[in-house]
């Protein structure tokens, strides 16, 4: 039973404000994929894509507003579950690309779970804190969720993808956190996190060490591993207040910035829109997530409030890691910036992200 | 019922707060990109501009070709002709492939590939400046490589100008060499329009006219990609080629005096004495400045530099020796000066002299009998001399007279490292042994022996000055600067050092003395005598080294024609036995040739009067 009334409660300030990074992140991957699809002829230009892949996530969008908050709410561990298995068939069957395994085929189309799993997590997670808010002072409260966050983590870890499965933490830790739980709990369980982290840099591949290494001093393998951090760095310096123009970053252009429409899709904004092109962005990015929270806070289950600064704090993850690694202020992972990076597991999931929330902001006023 | 209402409101003011902290913590993570983000892109945007800069601008050099060197008739010493040197650029090679280009390489270039890799390992310095692997390739190589071009991503074959010696070991230390800027000079001349791999004089005319001959690098500043192909050229500065510098060496009478003393060690300097151009400076053996352009074995290099023959040295203005004879005529003047010596002065020479307990011999051991100073320079008699020392010249005058002549300072030849030699005095034995003068040592003095020491160029000012009645000059090496486009840039006039005051009768009997040390048929200087040129001169044979060792240096000095003099020469031959048989020949070799040059219309001009 179809009903357009729930058009009425969208939340458009928050739809506006998708739109726009949508837009953005397209016409700047034009300009980050400009010399590829000179250089390689290509026949659709990877803006039209992502364009594509926006459509998608726009009709998706709707579709999940008129289906509603209920059945996002009954589906949380169906979905989990789901996605869990992709995961795990991602190890088995999934494709090699750049020496990770992270895609999986289906018809002519890659898609990445571990990107959908971000979500899919939040849902689990928030349905699993909701159901269980009155031990929220038992140690259980903590570790429960903290065994369910390890599924998907370790099998991100496998694939690899160390940059993804960061997000989950801090995704965890922000439900947790307004679900009342016992700071000191959290207070222990980070101490318990640093102890262990001399064990875990064991457990981190080779690769993953050189970049944290490289992180720290990009200088020392300036053409190698610290090429990357090093000329975005050089990307975003040069971009200066106003930038050099669209199209006109010669960074960007003359190919000295690798994967620049997808990881690096913030470097390319940084040097051809300057650092008023950066206050914008991140000033959409802000709003976007003050929003969630603004949504959590009117929300009127404790499912919805959970969900709401789950996504919330998932978007506030990307831009943080991804946007931090472009200055060098975060080692370099492989992360997309959601809405800007080109992709299309990641721009359906934050699509769907968004859709999420409008329909816990839509649930307060109307019942589907 | 009510537990759970009591328990939701107390959750959702938690919540609230809770809330409030995430705000706070949103606000300051954004907080912080954001200043991150306006220290890099605004605080220090400049900085980073000019790293996108350099990292798509590169500026490469195109080098200037230097000047060439001529002899004062226009023949062409030193030229350019284009080597053609293997580059590499470590940044441009792809990521992996160092090694499998290193070996291509190595197998076409004929070395080992551990040469390459070292090359590339070495050469972090300034990041995307090419490093030489190897230069001055056959051209075989150069198609080989141009062939397979696909195959050697960061390889370039660039043409560059090196220096070409046309007659390899000829007037090698007039001309000098080049050699690669040392990191001590780069330094000092990178802001001077030197590049790193540039070359410089390293000695001889080379490094003296530098400035006349480097000439201005160009450059081109071109865009590149990530890959370092060049985008496009931004722009072109062409290179100003050196100015051509004309020496005042003749050669003909260069090549003349090089190979007389092929095979030999010593020095010849023949000098125009009527405005002190040097004709020809000949030091023996010789080097090839070619060897240090060309690939060349190190152990050749190494030969060069350390050789016990001393190859670099230029024993023309570096080495000393002592005057031996040839300063007896500077002592004769002396005396007649300062002492009231006259023609009527006679001594007698019994074959030794006795100063207190010290027996001085003459070289003639019968002895000369009675002669008088014009006498004494013709059979170059040591006695007379030793009884000058005694009886009338005190060192001072000695030392007063070299001082006049130029002996004991630099001539200001227009080469690097010239020795000033030693004009010896009392203060300056004390200062440097720490003993008084002895009279026996005056005596010694008095045959340009003991503490005497001079360069042959020092000795050729000297003999000039004779020649020319008493004008000192300075040797002319540079002759003129002409700009590549031949206009004049520089002439270089005579420079008359000082004129020697003494009177024409004193002067009259030393060239008559000298010229009959030729002419005459007892003189000791006949092998010099050259066919329709009456020449003057005196020999001289110095002993050098310790009893043990002893070696004889011949010496002979002169000029001609005798009457009205136009060319000195000063021939040193080391390890020989005699000035009369080992130097004075060469002499007249050396001077029939100078004359020859001018001697064919001469001749032609007698051959039509007598028609």
């Amino acid at each position: 039973m179809i009903n357009f009334r729930a058009f009425k409660y969208i939340h458009y300030s928050l739809l506006i404000v998708t739109v726009l990074l949508v837009l953005i992140g397209v016409v700047s991957i034009y300009s980050a994929a400009y010399q590829i699809t000179l250089e390689t002829n290509a026949q659709v230009h990877y803006a039209m894509k992502q364009l594509a892949w926006a459509c998608i996530g726009i009709f998706i969008f709707f579709v999940i507003i008129f289906y509603g908050y209920d059945g996002i709410y009954k589906l949380s561990y169906p979905l989990f579950l789901g996605n869990i298995l992709l995961l795990v068939l991602v190890l088995v069957l999934g494709s090699v690309r750049h020496g990770s395994q992270r895609w999986l085929q289906f018809g002519g189309v890659l898609i990445q779970p571990s990107e959908f799993a971000k979500l899919t997590f939040v849902l689990a997670l928030a349905r699993y804190v909701s159901k269980n808010l009155m031990q929220n002072r038992s140690f259980m409260f903590v570790l429960k969720p903290l065994l369910l966050t390890f599924i998907p983590v370790i099998l991100i870890l496998q694939q690899p993808d160390l940059g993804t499965s960061l997000v989950f933490f801090p995704v965890f830790l922000s439900v947790i956190f307004v679900a009342g739980v016992n700071i000191r709990y959290l207070i222990k369980m980070s101490l318990v996190g640093i102890t262990t982290m001399p064990f875990l840099w064991f457990c981190l591949r080779d690769y993953q060490k050189n970049r944290i290494r490289v992180f720290c001093d990009p200088n020392l393998d300036p053409t190698g591993l610290g090429y990357q951090a090093i000329q975005s760095k050089i990307a975003v310096g040069a971009g200066g207040l106003f930038g050099k123009g669209w199209l006109n970053g010669t960074q960007n252009q003359l190919n000295f910035l690798p994967k620049r429409h997808t990881d690096f899709i913030f470097s390319v904004i940084s040097e051809e829109w300057g650092f008023l092109g950066v206050v914008l962005v991140l000033s959409l990015y802000f709003l976007l997530v003050v929003m969630g929270i603004y949504i959590a806070s009117k929300s009127k289950d404790t499912y919805g409030k959970l969900l709401a600064v789950g996504i919330s704090f998932m978007i506030l993850s990307h831009v943080v890691i991804n946007v931090g690694m472009t200055v060098g202020i975060m080692p370099i992972t492989g992360l997309p910036l959601v809405f800007l990076s080109y992709g299309g597991s990641s721009m359906l999931t934050a699509l769907i992200s968004i859709a999420i929330l409008e329909s816990i902001w839509i649930k307060r006023r109307y019942d589907y | 019922m009510s537990r759970n209402h009591r328990f939701e409101r107390a959750f959702l003011d938690q919540f609230e707060d809770r809330l409030r902290i995430s705000i706070a913590i949103i606000a300051l993570l954004f907080a912080v990109l954001f200043f991150v983000f306006w220290r890099v892109q605004v605080f220090n945007g400049g900085l980073y501009s000019d790293l996108a800069r350099n990292n798509r601008i590169r500026k490469i050099i195109i080098p200037a070709p230097r000047g060439s060197l001529l002899d004062r008739k226009g023949v062409i010493l030193a030229d350019n002709r284009p080597s053609f040197d293997v580059e590499i650029v470590i940044e441009d090679i792809p990521r992996g492939r160092k090694k499998e280009i290193a070996g291509r390489l190595a197998s076409v270039l004929n070395i080992t590939e551990d040469v390459i890799l070292e090359k590339i390992q070495s050469s972090r310095r300034v990041p995307y400046v090419p490093e030489k692997i190897a230069r001055d390739i056959s051209l075989e190589t150069v198609t080989v490589i141009q062939e397979m071009r696909e195959h050697f991503p960061g390889i370039t074959i660039t043409p560059v100008p090196v220096r070409d010696y046309r007659f390899g070991t000829f007037a090698s230390h007039v001309i000098g060499y080049l050699g690669k800027l040392s990191p001590d000079e780069y330094k000092n001349l990178k802001d001077s329009g030197y590049y790193i791999q540039d070359y410089i004089g390293k000695m001889g005319i080379e490094k003296a006219a530098e400035r006349y001959l480097k000439g201005e690098h160009g450059g081109m500043q071109v865009q590149v990609d990530y890959r370092g192909y060049t985008d496009k050229v931004l722009g072109i500065k062409n290179p100003v080629q050196g100015n051509n510098v004309y020496l005042t060496i003749d050669h003909h009478i260069q090549e003349k005096a090089e190979t007389l003393m092929a095979e030999k060690s010593g020095a010849i300097i023949v000098m125009d004495t009527r405005n002190g151009d040097v004709l020809a400076l000949v030091s023996a053996p010789e080097f090839d400045p070619n060897l240090f352009i060309k690939p060349t074995d190190p152990a050749i290099i190494q030969d060069i530099f350390q050789s016990e023959k001393k190859y670099l040295l230029n024993k023309a203005t570096r080495e000393l020796y002592p005057p031996g004879s040839t300063f007896k005529l500077l002592i004769a003047m002396a005396a007649m000066e300062n002492a009231g010596l006259s023609m009527v002065k006679k001594y007698d020479c019994r074959g030794a002299f006795k100063l207190g307990g010290f027996t001085f011999h003459c070289w003639y051991r019968k002895g000369h009998g009675t002669l008088n100073v014009s006498e004494a320079i013709r059979y170059s008699c040591n006695v007379f001399f030793y009884n000058l020392a005694d009886d009338l010249l005190g060192i001072h005058d000695i030392n007063e007279w070299a001082n006049n002549f130029g002996f004991g300072e630099r001539t200001g030849i227009d080469l690097d490292s010239e020795s000033a030699g030693i004009n010896p005095s009392i203060e300056w034995k004390k200062n440097t042994f720490k003993e008084s003068w002895y009279p026996g040592d005056t005596i010694n003095m008095s045959i340009g022996q003991g503490y005497m020491l001079a360069t042959p160029l020092q000795v050729a000012c000297y003999i000039t000055a004779l020649a020319n009645g008493g004008k000192l000059f300075k040797p002319r090496l540079l002759n003129r600067v002409v700009s590549s486009a031949g206009k004049d840039l520089e002439t270089f006039p005579p420079v008359l050092r000082r004129q020697i005051n003494f009177t024409d009768e004193h002067h009259g009997v030393i060239v008559q003395a000298m010229k009959e040390v030729v002419q005459h048929p007892y003189g000791t200087g006949i092998n010099a005598r050259v066919d329709g040129v009456e020449v003057s001169g005196k020999t001289g044979t110095v002993q050098v080294g310790t009893p043990a060792n002893r070696r004889h240096h011949a010496w002979f000095v002169g000029f001609a024609p005798s009457d009205s003099p136009e060319v000195s020469i000063v021939v040193l031959v080391e390890n020989a036995s005699a000035g009369s048989t080992d130097a004075a020949p060469l002499a007249a070799e050396i001077l029939k040739t100078y004359f020859m040059e001018r001697m064919p219309p001469l001749m032609t001009k007698d051959i039509s009067e007598n028609d």
